[in-house]
């Protein structure tokens, strides 16, 4: 039934995410898209402490993936997500702290390991609780600040520092130098000290007992998961295509890709009550919000 | 500290800022320290042995250093950051970036300057004032003595924001008494009363190293009966506009000194400053770094560069 629930979430995420950059006409969809099932895992299965922890999406141009995870926590009304990339609205084209529950600015590839490092010494620091999730793209494990972050957290051992790499093949332009070859990441992450750990990233079931591992392991190491996905995952046209990186869908394009998620699931039935942390519910919303949106969508072409 | 013949002490502001964050660090617990293993070179090596458990022990990766440094600050710590100041341009993008996510960054580059000499031009900072003068909100000061980095470090330590102090390798002569005050937007006026009579007047505007070729000059031109006014320029931006505005309308006779390239240092905001507030000078100059360095002596460099005593001295004569 959880798995259910998460499948729906991840579904309203996923829309959300095309509609928000289709009213944008621009934005990151489909770099967002192949991160869905990993976030909502994360924030809405209990694995991430809201007190205690922090996340970094140092990919930063997931940044529809992000707002949307926000508005189906409750944490920002659905509706300013039309406010996407516009003038004058904290939901910018790359996250920024003038979006409340961002700290660090991101979108420049390539940072957001060293800040996670830093705020994990530093929480070791004051011996708090708490861990630092990186949401990293593999594209930008090209940027040797990466490899320098990776280094460092090896030598300091900062087993509080979780990085989640979002494997999905392809940059901007065509496939990056190591494709889906998850087995090069993880000798190169281990022969940093990491500890890894890998997993389809799409399948809910392998994500939750994934992050349960993480978080249970005892291991005075950094830790990162390798996540296997697709890009553009969920919508058959943009699956593992290139040519769609940083391209928002046309109107026509978005209402054939919401018809494809609608056919895949009636999302009407997201049960509240089997979420772990019930502060996370606000999603017991029918399509009201989505037609809402593509109501106010229609004026934008 | 050293002594020369007429018993003026010599301590590095390098030195200065290794002792500095002892001091700062005692009154406030959150400050930090990381460095990219130069702590020897910058003397926040004093530092860590004092709270080993602040220091962070970087290694030689710039970019991870400043972006490191970031999540500390978010997490409520006060991060020092150092290296030499040429390879700190290195991490550009990571200040750049930091700038977005409102800092609390305080950066110090060493070494700065052909002033280091003998290694030569690949370890110069000679683009860094131009690099942190460019990040809109940030403080860059250039502190000249021994005690004016020491204040210097505490005002950075009390204030929010990117800060970035630029240390020079060689010992400099304590000019400042402790009790000297310094702030953002200050400087320091040296003149001689006496001198005030002459009539040929020139106004030098200069900080760090070159002070001290200037305060020469100044008290061998003093002798041929001109006024020199030098100016410790040593917040750089924000600069001491009201005091270098009035005393450029008095003058007229401008020197700008600096050990930097010509862009984006000291001279470029001091004419933006004299441009903006329609001061018009009858002469202006702007001795800098305008060759390629190469190795040698402290002093054969900034001759070389004509940015030491003689080359103020000669460009004065020009004026009249």
């Amino acid at each position: 039934m959880r798995e259910n629930n998460l499948k729906k979430i991840s579904q309203k995420i996923r829309k959300l995410i095309l509609i928000s950059t289709t009213i944008a006409s621009s934005g990151h969809p489909t770099s967002s898209l192949s991160a869905v099932e990993l976030m909502t895992t994360l924030f809405f299965a209990g694995f991430f402490n809201e007190q205690s922890d922090e996340i970094i999406f140092s990919k930063g141009h997931a940044a529809p993936l992000l707002y949307s995870l926000y508005a189906v926590l409750g944490k920002i009304d659905e509706k300013k997500l039309e406010t996407l990339r516009q003038f004058g609205s904290t939901l910018e084209g790359h996250p920024t702290p003038r979006f409340s529950y961002v700290k660090v600015a991101t979108g420049s590839l390539g940072q957001g390991l060293s800040i996670g490092l830093g705020m994990a010494l530093a929480k070791r620091l004051k011996k708090e609780k708490g861990r630092i999730f990186v949401l990293l793209g593999d594209s930008e494990v090209s940027e040797g600040q990466i490899w320098e972050a990776v280094q460092l957290a090896g030598y300091y051992k900062t087993e509080n520092l979780i990085a989640i790499l979002d494997i999905n093949r392809l940059g901007q332009r065509g496939e990056t130098m190591l494709g889906w070859d998850i087995s090069s990441y993880q000798k190169r992450f281990e022969s940093f000290s990491w500890q890894t750990f890998l997993v389809d990233g799409h399948n809910l079931d392998e994500i939750n007992k994934v992050y349960q591992e993480t978080l249970l392991s005892v291991e005075k190491k950094p830790k990162v998961i390798l996540a296997k996905t697709i890009k553009g995952k969920g919508v058959s046209f943009l699956e593992d295509k290139e040519g769609w990186h940083g391209k928002a869908l046309t109107q026509d394009e978005l209402e054939k890709a919401l018809k494809e998620l609608e056919k895949n699931q009636d999302e009407e039935n997201i049960d509240k009550n089997q979420f772990v942390d019930n502060s996370f519910c606000h999603h017991n919303q029918k399509n009201q919000e989505i037609k809402n949106l593509l109501g106010k969508l229609k004026n934008y072409f | 500290m050293d002594k020369d013949n007429n018993q003026k002490i010599y301590q590095a502001t390098r030195e200065a800022y290794g002792e500095a964050l002892v001091e700062v660090g005692k009154e406030n617990e959150k400050i930090v320290v990381l460095d990219a293993e130069t702590s020897n070179s910058t003397y926040t090596e004093k530092f860590k042995k004092v709270f080993p458990n602040r220091f962070f022990e970087m290694f030689i990766a710039e970019q991870n250093m400043i972006s490191v440094a970031l999540g500390f600050d978010k997490m409520g710590f006060i991060p020092f950051v150092s290296t030499f100041s040429s390879f700190l341009t290195r991490a550009f993008d990571q200040i750049r970036m930091a700038q977005y996510s409102n800092a609390n960054l305080k950066i110090a580059g060493s070494h700065a300057g052909v002033s280091i000499g003998a290694d030569g031009s690949s370890q110069m900072g000679l683009e860094d004032l131009a690099m942190m003068r460019s990040i809109l909100e940030s403080v860059v000061f250039y502190p000249s003595d021994y005690f004016s980095t020491k204040k210097l470090v505490k005002i950075m330590a009390e204030n929010q924001g990117i800060f970035y102090l630029r240390l020079t390798r060689e010992k400099t002569p304590i000019i400042y008494d402790q009790n000297f005050s310094f702030e953002i937007g200050g400087s320091v006026v040296h003149r001689f009363d006496l001198a005030k009579k002459f009539k040929k007047k020139v106004l030098v505007l200069t900080c760090g190293i070159t002070l001290f070729e200037a305060l020469k000059a100044q008290n061998e031109l003093n002798d041929k009966e001109i006024d020199m006014i030098v100016v410790d320029c040593y917040s750089i931006k924000p600069l001491d506009d009201k005091t270098i505005i009035s005393l450029a309308k008095e003058i007229k006779n401008v020197i700008v000194v600096e050990d930097h390239y010509p862009y984006g240092g000291l001279g470029e905001a001091v004419s933006l400053l004299l441009t903006k507030n329609k001061i018009n000078v009858d002469n202006f100059s702007h001795l800098c770094v305008s060759k390629i360095p190469i190795s040698g002596k402290p002093e054969e460099l900034l001759a070389y560069m004509r940015i030491d005593k003689k080359a103020i001295i000669d460009q004065v004569g020009r004026f009249f």
